[in-house]
């Protein structure tokens, strides 16, 4: 009988307490200004506890006027210009910071502007000296590291500073190669700052201020390359105030004269950037590539930079909370993701059900190459029969098909498209799939059906499900030449070790492209920089560094384009990669979302940026 | 201590690679290599390596991140707070409705809630964690917009709406198996004689429960969740990827994307370090609490 009465109170009393509930919840939807969903019953039922937390609510209609909703796929690392490795930290850094050139932001080819240097550097005759001239009132956002919190004007003298420390080996920049074995005293002013022979204060023979707006760099050797350099987060000016003031949380506080500056930084979860009220002028180009008026972006063509007053970038690694958020209109612009794309796209058209929302599709392509590497030192790979027969038993369009949902353009060889040097209509021919052909080559490099070949180790960049699968897939494809191929899971510290020594056989990878310069990719098989360097298959052909290094000293036009093709032909003949991919990104925009066009090496974009609020809050309503 | 950070340091040397020639990049050179292995501490002996990393675990010298050049422990510090106000919350939560589902559970011992319960939190506890963040944040935060899909605040007070799902979801994934093990200590108790001379003397079923039994098997819960206690500070590495929280679950997974050694040195040997302590200070407090082990 005592049970029976508990068992009856009990029930009660949970029942009025949701009850009670809901009532309270329905209340505070009245009340305030949130909008809820006022749950049901039987849903307080299933979460009777978070009721307490009072948090079923969404906030409503912040202040999103002249705001950007953005994110990144990977958390911000650091707003330190020479700690800023990846490419999500270069991008975040180059809205607060900017360097003396930039790219025209619609041209392609991309096209090298003047941003703080006043004018295109000039070379002098034996393009050794470069002479920049610095915009002058130019100044750096209010900040709290300057006397009385304005920003003061920037000067040469601020590159000095900040060159130096990309040099500075207590600042660990992995950016240091950009100026290494270029600058005149440059390495040796490291050298002896590690010793503590040299300061700060110890000028760099190769790098001087003799005017407040002028700027000299002496080179060892003409490198044409170095302009492009100009445009890297790494090159970008800092002023020495924040750095000493911040000391060793200076990466938190950047203090820049961009376009924006930081107002807040939940590291891992969200970045708040506001327009800098300091920032120069700047404006919308007027020109640029062909279409560009048919897609509606020049229709702010001249106006002052930047547009956005407000720019939100939510850090987001997982794939799901980016697709929802994006779906639910919290976020102007999307990259969409492998695993999303099919549900985006109808062959590579935008799906109906996302375009009679007018969401816009682009589907640029990237500036690097996908590829599978050989260690051209291995006892076997050295051979070249056996790697191009590897080349033409292997299914790139398949490849394609499974991997990419097609959305890949093939690479022929190592430059890709937008970069000068790339060629559209030729054909290597040891990318075509061929099976009798490559079972010939294996047997003229003398292993009949693969017979007196070891098994080789495929190494795995990552530890991901589609690397493994990827792997599999290079394994099979082998099999069918009887060629015997081990997987290899590695962590990426354990893969770069591999590669760094001289241990990995076979292995896939990318190269994105550091700079628009054919250049950039060709090094990779340039014999100065086998591992530890960037040349990881230790291709070694004497014929090619003649090319490489003639290349270096040529300027760009038609002969530096004939020895681009020669070295090209060169590689694609020798096969110390297979050539895989250039990959295609698929961009999804919300329709009140303006002026956006991609490139790769272009990343001081959200001045660009601009949203229509009537817009963005009448399509969210319905 | 020593034993954990040995162990540690033969990991990190022998198991995941060169950190340093992961951090020198993609153009790095030998030369510059060798300078960097300077400059992170890489240089010298094995011996002289390894008596650096003791030292500085003893001596608390946590260092400056790789990546930011900003302070560990400061770095720690912050992403501490958030991985507390989900963890903490749904650890007790799960806890109080775990005891509240076991008592239920046993006052109904093999008759239909009982077996349903049984079926629900075993259900519960085969689905993946991954499958329960994924649903969860679909349905409750997207479909339904009861919550924030992602994103945090800072302010103490204007948080719990972003942390009201995760803490949900953090409090559904661990009370099943919680709710298991105090049944079957529940049940063990409700078989003792002092239990049957109550229920002869008509005491009620509550108070028995609730003053007697309850009293009983707490030293056990206890034991249970302090254990648990250092899991809460490392927070919940999916969870706050897939909500942005900014805690130390994230900060784990980001610095050993990043190769920010220090990071993830200090993390683990933390980490290690609170265990052991966790472990020694509940022995120590179960004989305070629990009078009965001390007559034993």
């Amino acid at each position: 009988m005592n049970n029976a009465r508990c068992r009856k109170v009990s029930k009660w009393n949970i029942f009025a307490f949701a009850d009670r509930l809901e009532i309270a919840f329905r209340e505070q939807a009245r009340n305030t200004e949130y909008t809820v969903k006022a749950p049901r019953l039987s849903s307080i039922l299933m979460f009777p506890l978070l009721i307490f937390f009072g948090a079923a609510c969404t906030p409503k209609n912040q202040d999103k006027e002249q705001t950007l909703f953005l994110h990144l796929r990977e958390q911000l690392r650091s707003f330190d210009p020479v700690l800023a490795k990846d490419i999500y930290s270069q991008r975040m850094v180059l809205q607060i910071y900017e360097g003396l050139l930039h790219f025209n932001y619609l041209k392609r080819p991309v096209e090298l502007e003047p941003l703080l240097a006043d004018g295109m550097p000039q070379m002098s005759a034996d393009g050794k000296t470069i002479t920049i001239k610095i915009k002058h009132s130019i100044f750096f956002a209010d900040d709290p590291c300057f006397s009385n919190g304005k920003g003061r004007e920037l000067t040469a003298a601020d590159f000095v500073y900040s060159w130096k420390r990309l040099a500075d080996s207590k600042n660990k920049s992995e950016s240091y190669w950009i100026f290494r074995d270029k600058i005149v005293g440059y390495d040796e002013w490291r050298k002896h700052l590690s010793e503590g022979k040299a300061t700060y204060d110890t000028p760099i023979a190769g790098i001087r201020a003799p005017d407040k707006y002028t700027l000299v760099v002496e080179l060892k050797e003409r490198q044409y390359e170095l302009l492009y350099l100009f445009t890297h987060a790494a090159t970008t000016v800092v002023p020495h105030e924040a750095v000493e003031h911040y000391g060793e949380e200076f990466s938190e506080h950047p203090v820049g004269t961009g376009a924006f500056r930081l107002a807040s930084w939940d590291k891992n979860s969200k970045i708040t950037l506001v327009k800098n009220e300091n920032y120069h002028d700047d404006f919308y180009p007027k020109e640029g590539a062909a279409g560009d008026a048919s897609l509606g972006l020049l229709k702010n063509a001249g106006e002052k930079l930047p547009f956005a007053h407000k720019v939100v970038v939510h850090e987001i690694s997982e794939e799901q909370p980016q697709w929802l958020l994006f779906n639910r209109g919290d976020l102007d612009l999307w990259q969409a993701t492998k695993d999303y794309q099919p549900q985006i796209l109808d062959g590579d058209h935008l799906a109906k059900s996302f375009a009679v929302r007018g969401i816009k599709m682009s589907l640029p392509v990237s500036t690097d190459v996908t590829y599978i590497g050989f260690n051209t030192e291995n006892k076997f790979l050295k051979n070249k029969k056996i790697r191009q027969a590897m080349a033409m038993a292997y299914d790139q369009a398949l490849l394609a098909k499974r991997f990419y949902n097609a959305l890949v353009i093939s690479a022929h060889g190592p430059i890709p498209p937008n970069v000068e040097g790339y060629r559209k209509n030729i054909k290597n021919k040891y990318q075509q799939y061929n099976l009798a052909e490559a079972k010939k080559y294996l047997s003229e490099a003398g292993y009949p059906g693969g017979k007196g070949l070891p098994p080789f180790v495929f190494e795995m960049a990552s530890m991901h499900t589609t690397a493994r699968q990827m792997a599999e897939f290079f394994k099979q494809q082998m099999a069918q030449l009887g060629i015997q191929v081990k997987l290899q899971t590695n962590t990426w510290p354990q893969f770069n070790e591999k590669l760094k020594t001289k241990k990995a056989d076979i292995f896939d990878m990318a190269w994105n492209g550091d700079y628009p310069d054919a250049e950039n990719f060709l090094q990779l098989f340039y014999s100065k920089n086998i591992s530890p360097g960037p040349n990881s298959t230790n291709f070694s052909s004497p014929e090619f560094d003649k090319l490489f290094e003639e290349m270096k000293h040529t300027l760009s036009g038609a002969k530096r384009k004939d020895l681009i093709y020669k070295m090209e032909d060169l590689v694609m003949e020798e096969v110390p990669w297979i050539f895989n991919f250039h990959r295609v990104f698929v961009f999804v925009e919300q329709p009140w979302f303006y002026n956006f066009k991609y490139d790769t090496m272009i990343m001081d974009t959200f001045k660009y940026y601009r949203v229509d609020d009537k817009q963005r809050q009448k399509d969210k309503e319905r | 201590m020593l034993g954990t950070s040995t162990l540690l340091f033969v990991l990190f040397h022998f198991v995941g690679g060169d950190p340093v020639l992961t951090f020198a990049g993609k153009n790095a050179d030998a030369a510059t290599i060798a300078q960097l292995r300077q400059d992170l501490g890489f240089s010298g002996s094995l011996l002289q390596q390894y008596v650096r990393f003791t030292r500085e675990t003893f001596l608390w010298d946590w260092g400056t991140s790789w990546v930011s050049h900003g302070s560990v422990l400061k770095r720690i510090g912050e992403g501490l707070g958030p991985s507390l106000t989900i963890t903490l919350p749904g650890f007790l939560i799960a806890y109080f409705l775990a005891l509240l589902l076991a008592f239920l559970a046993v006052h109904y011992f093999e008759r239909w809630p009982d077996t349903l319960l049984q079926f629900i939190v075993s259900f519960l506890m085969s689905v993946s964690f991954v499958v329960l963040i994924l649903f969860c944040q679909k349905i409750f935060a997207y479909d339904l917009a009861w919550f924030p899909v992602y994103g945090w605040d800072h302010d103490i007070f204007k948080r719990w709406s972003y942390a009201a799902l995760p803490i949900a979801i953090f409090t559904l994934a661990t009370f099943p198996a919680k709710v298991l093990v105090i049944r079957s200590l529940i049940a063990e108790e409700i078989e003792k004689k002092y239990v049957l001379t109550a229920r002869a003397k008509g005491v009620f079923t509550h108070t028995i429960y609730f003053s007697h039994v309850l009293k009983n098997i707490l030293p056990g819960v206890f034991t249970m969740m302090w254990a648990q206690v250092p899991a809460l500070l490392t927070g919940s590495l999916l969870l706050e990827a897939f909500f942005g929280i900014p805690g130390l679950g994230n900060l784990l997974l980001n610095s050993i994307q990043a190769s920010d050694f220090p990071v993830v040195k200090a993390l683990t040997v933390m980490g290690s370090i609170i265990y052991i302590v966790c472990v020694f200070i509940g022995d120590v407090l179960i004989f305070i609490l629990d009078p009965r082990l001390e007559s034993k």
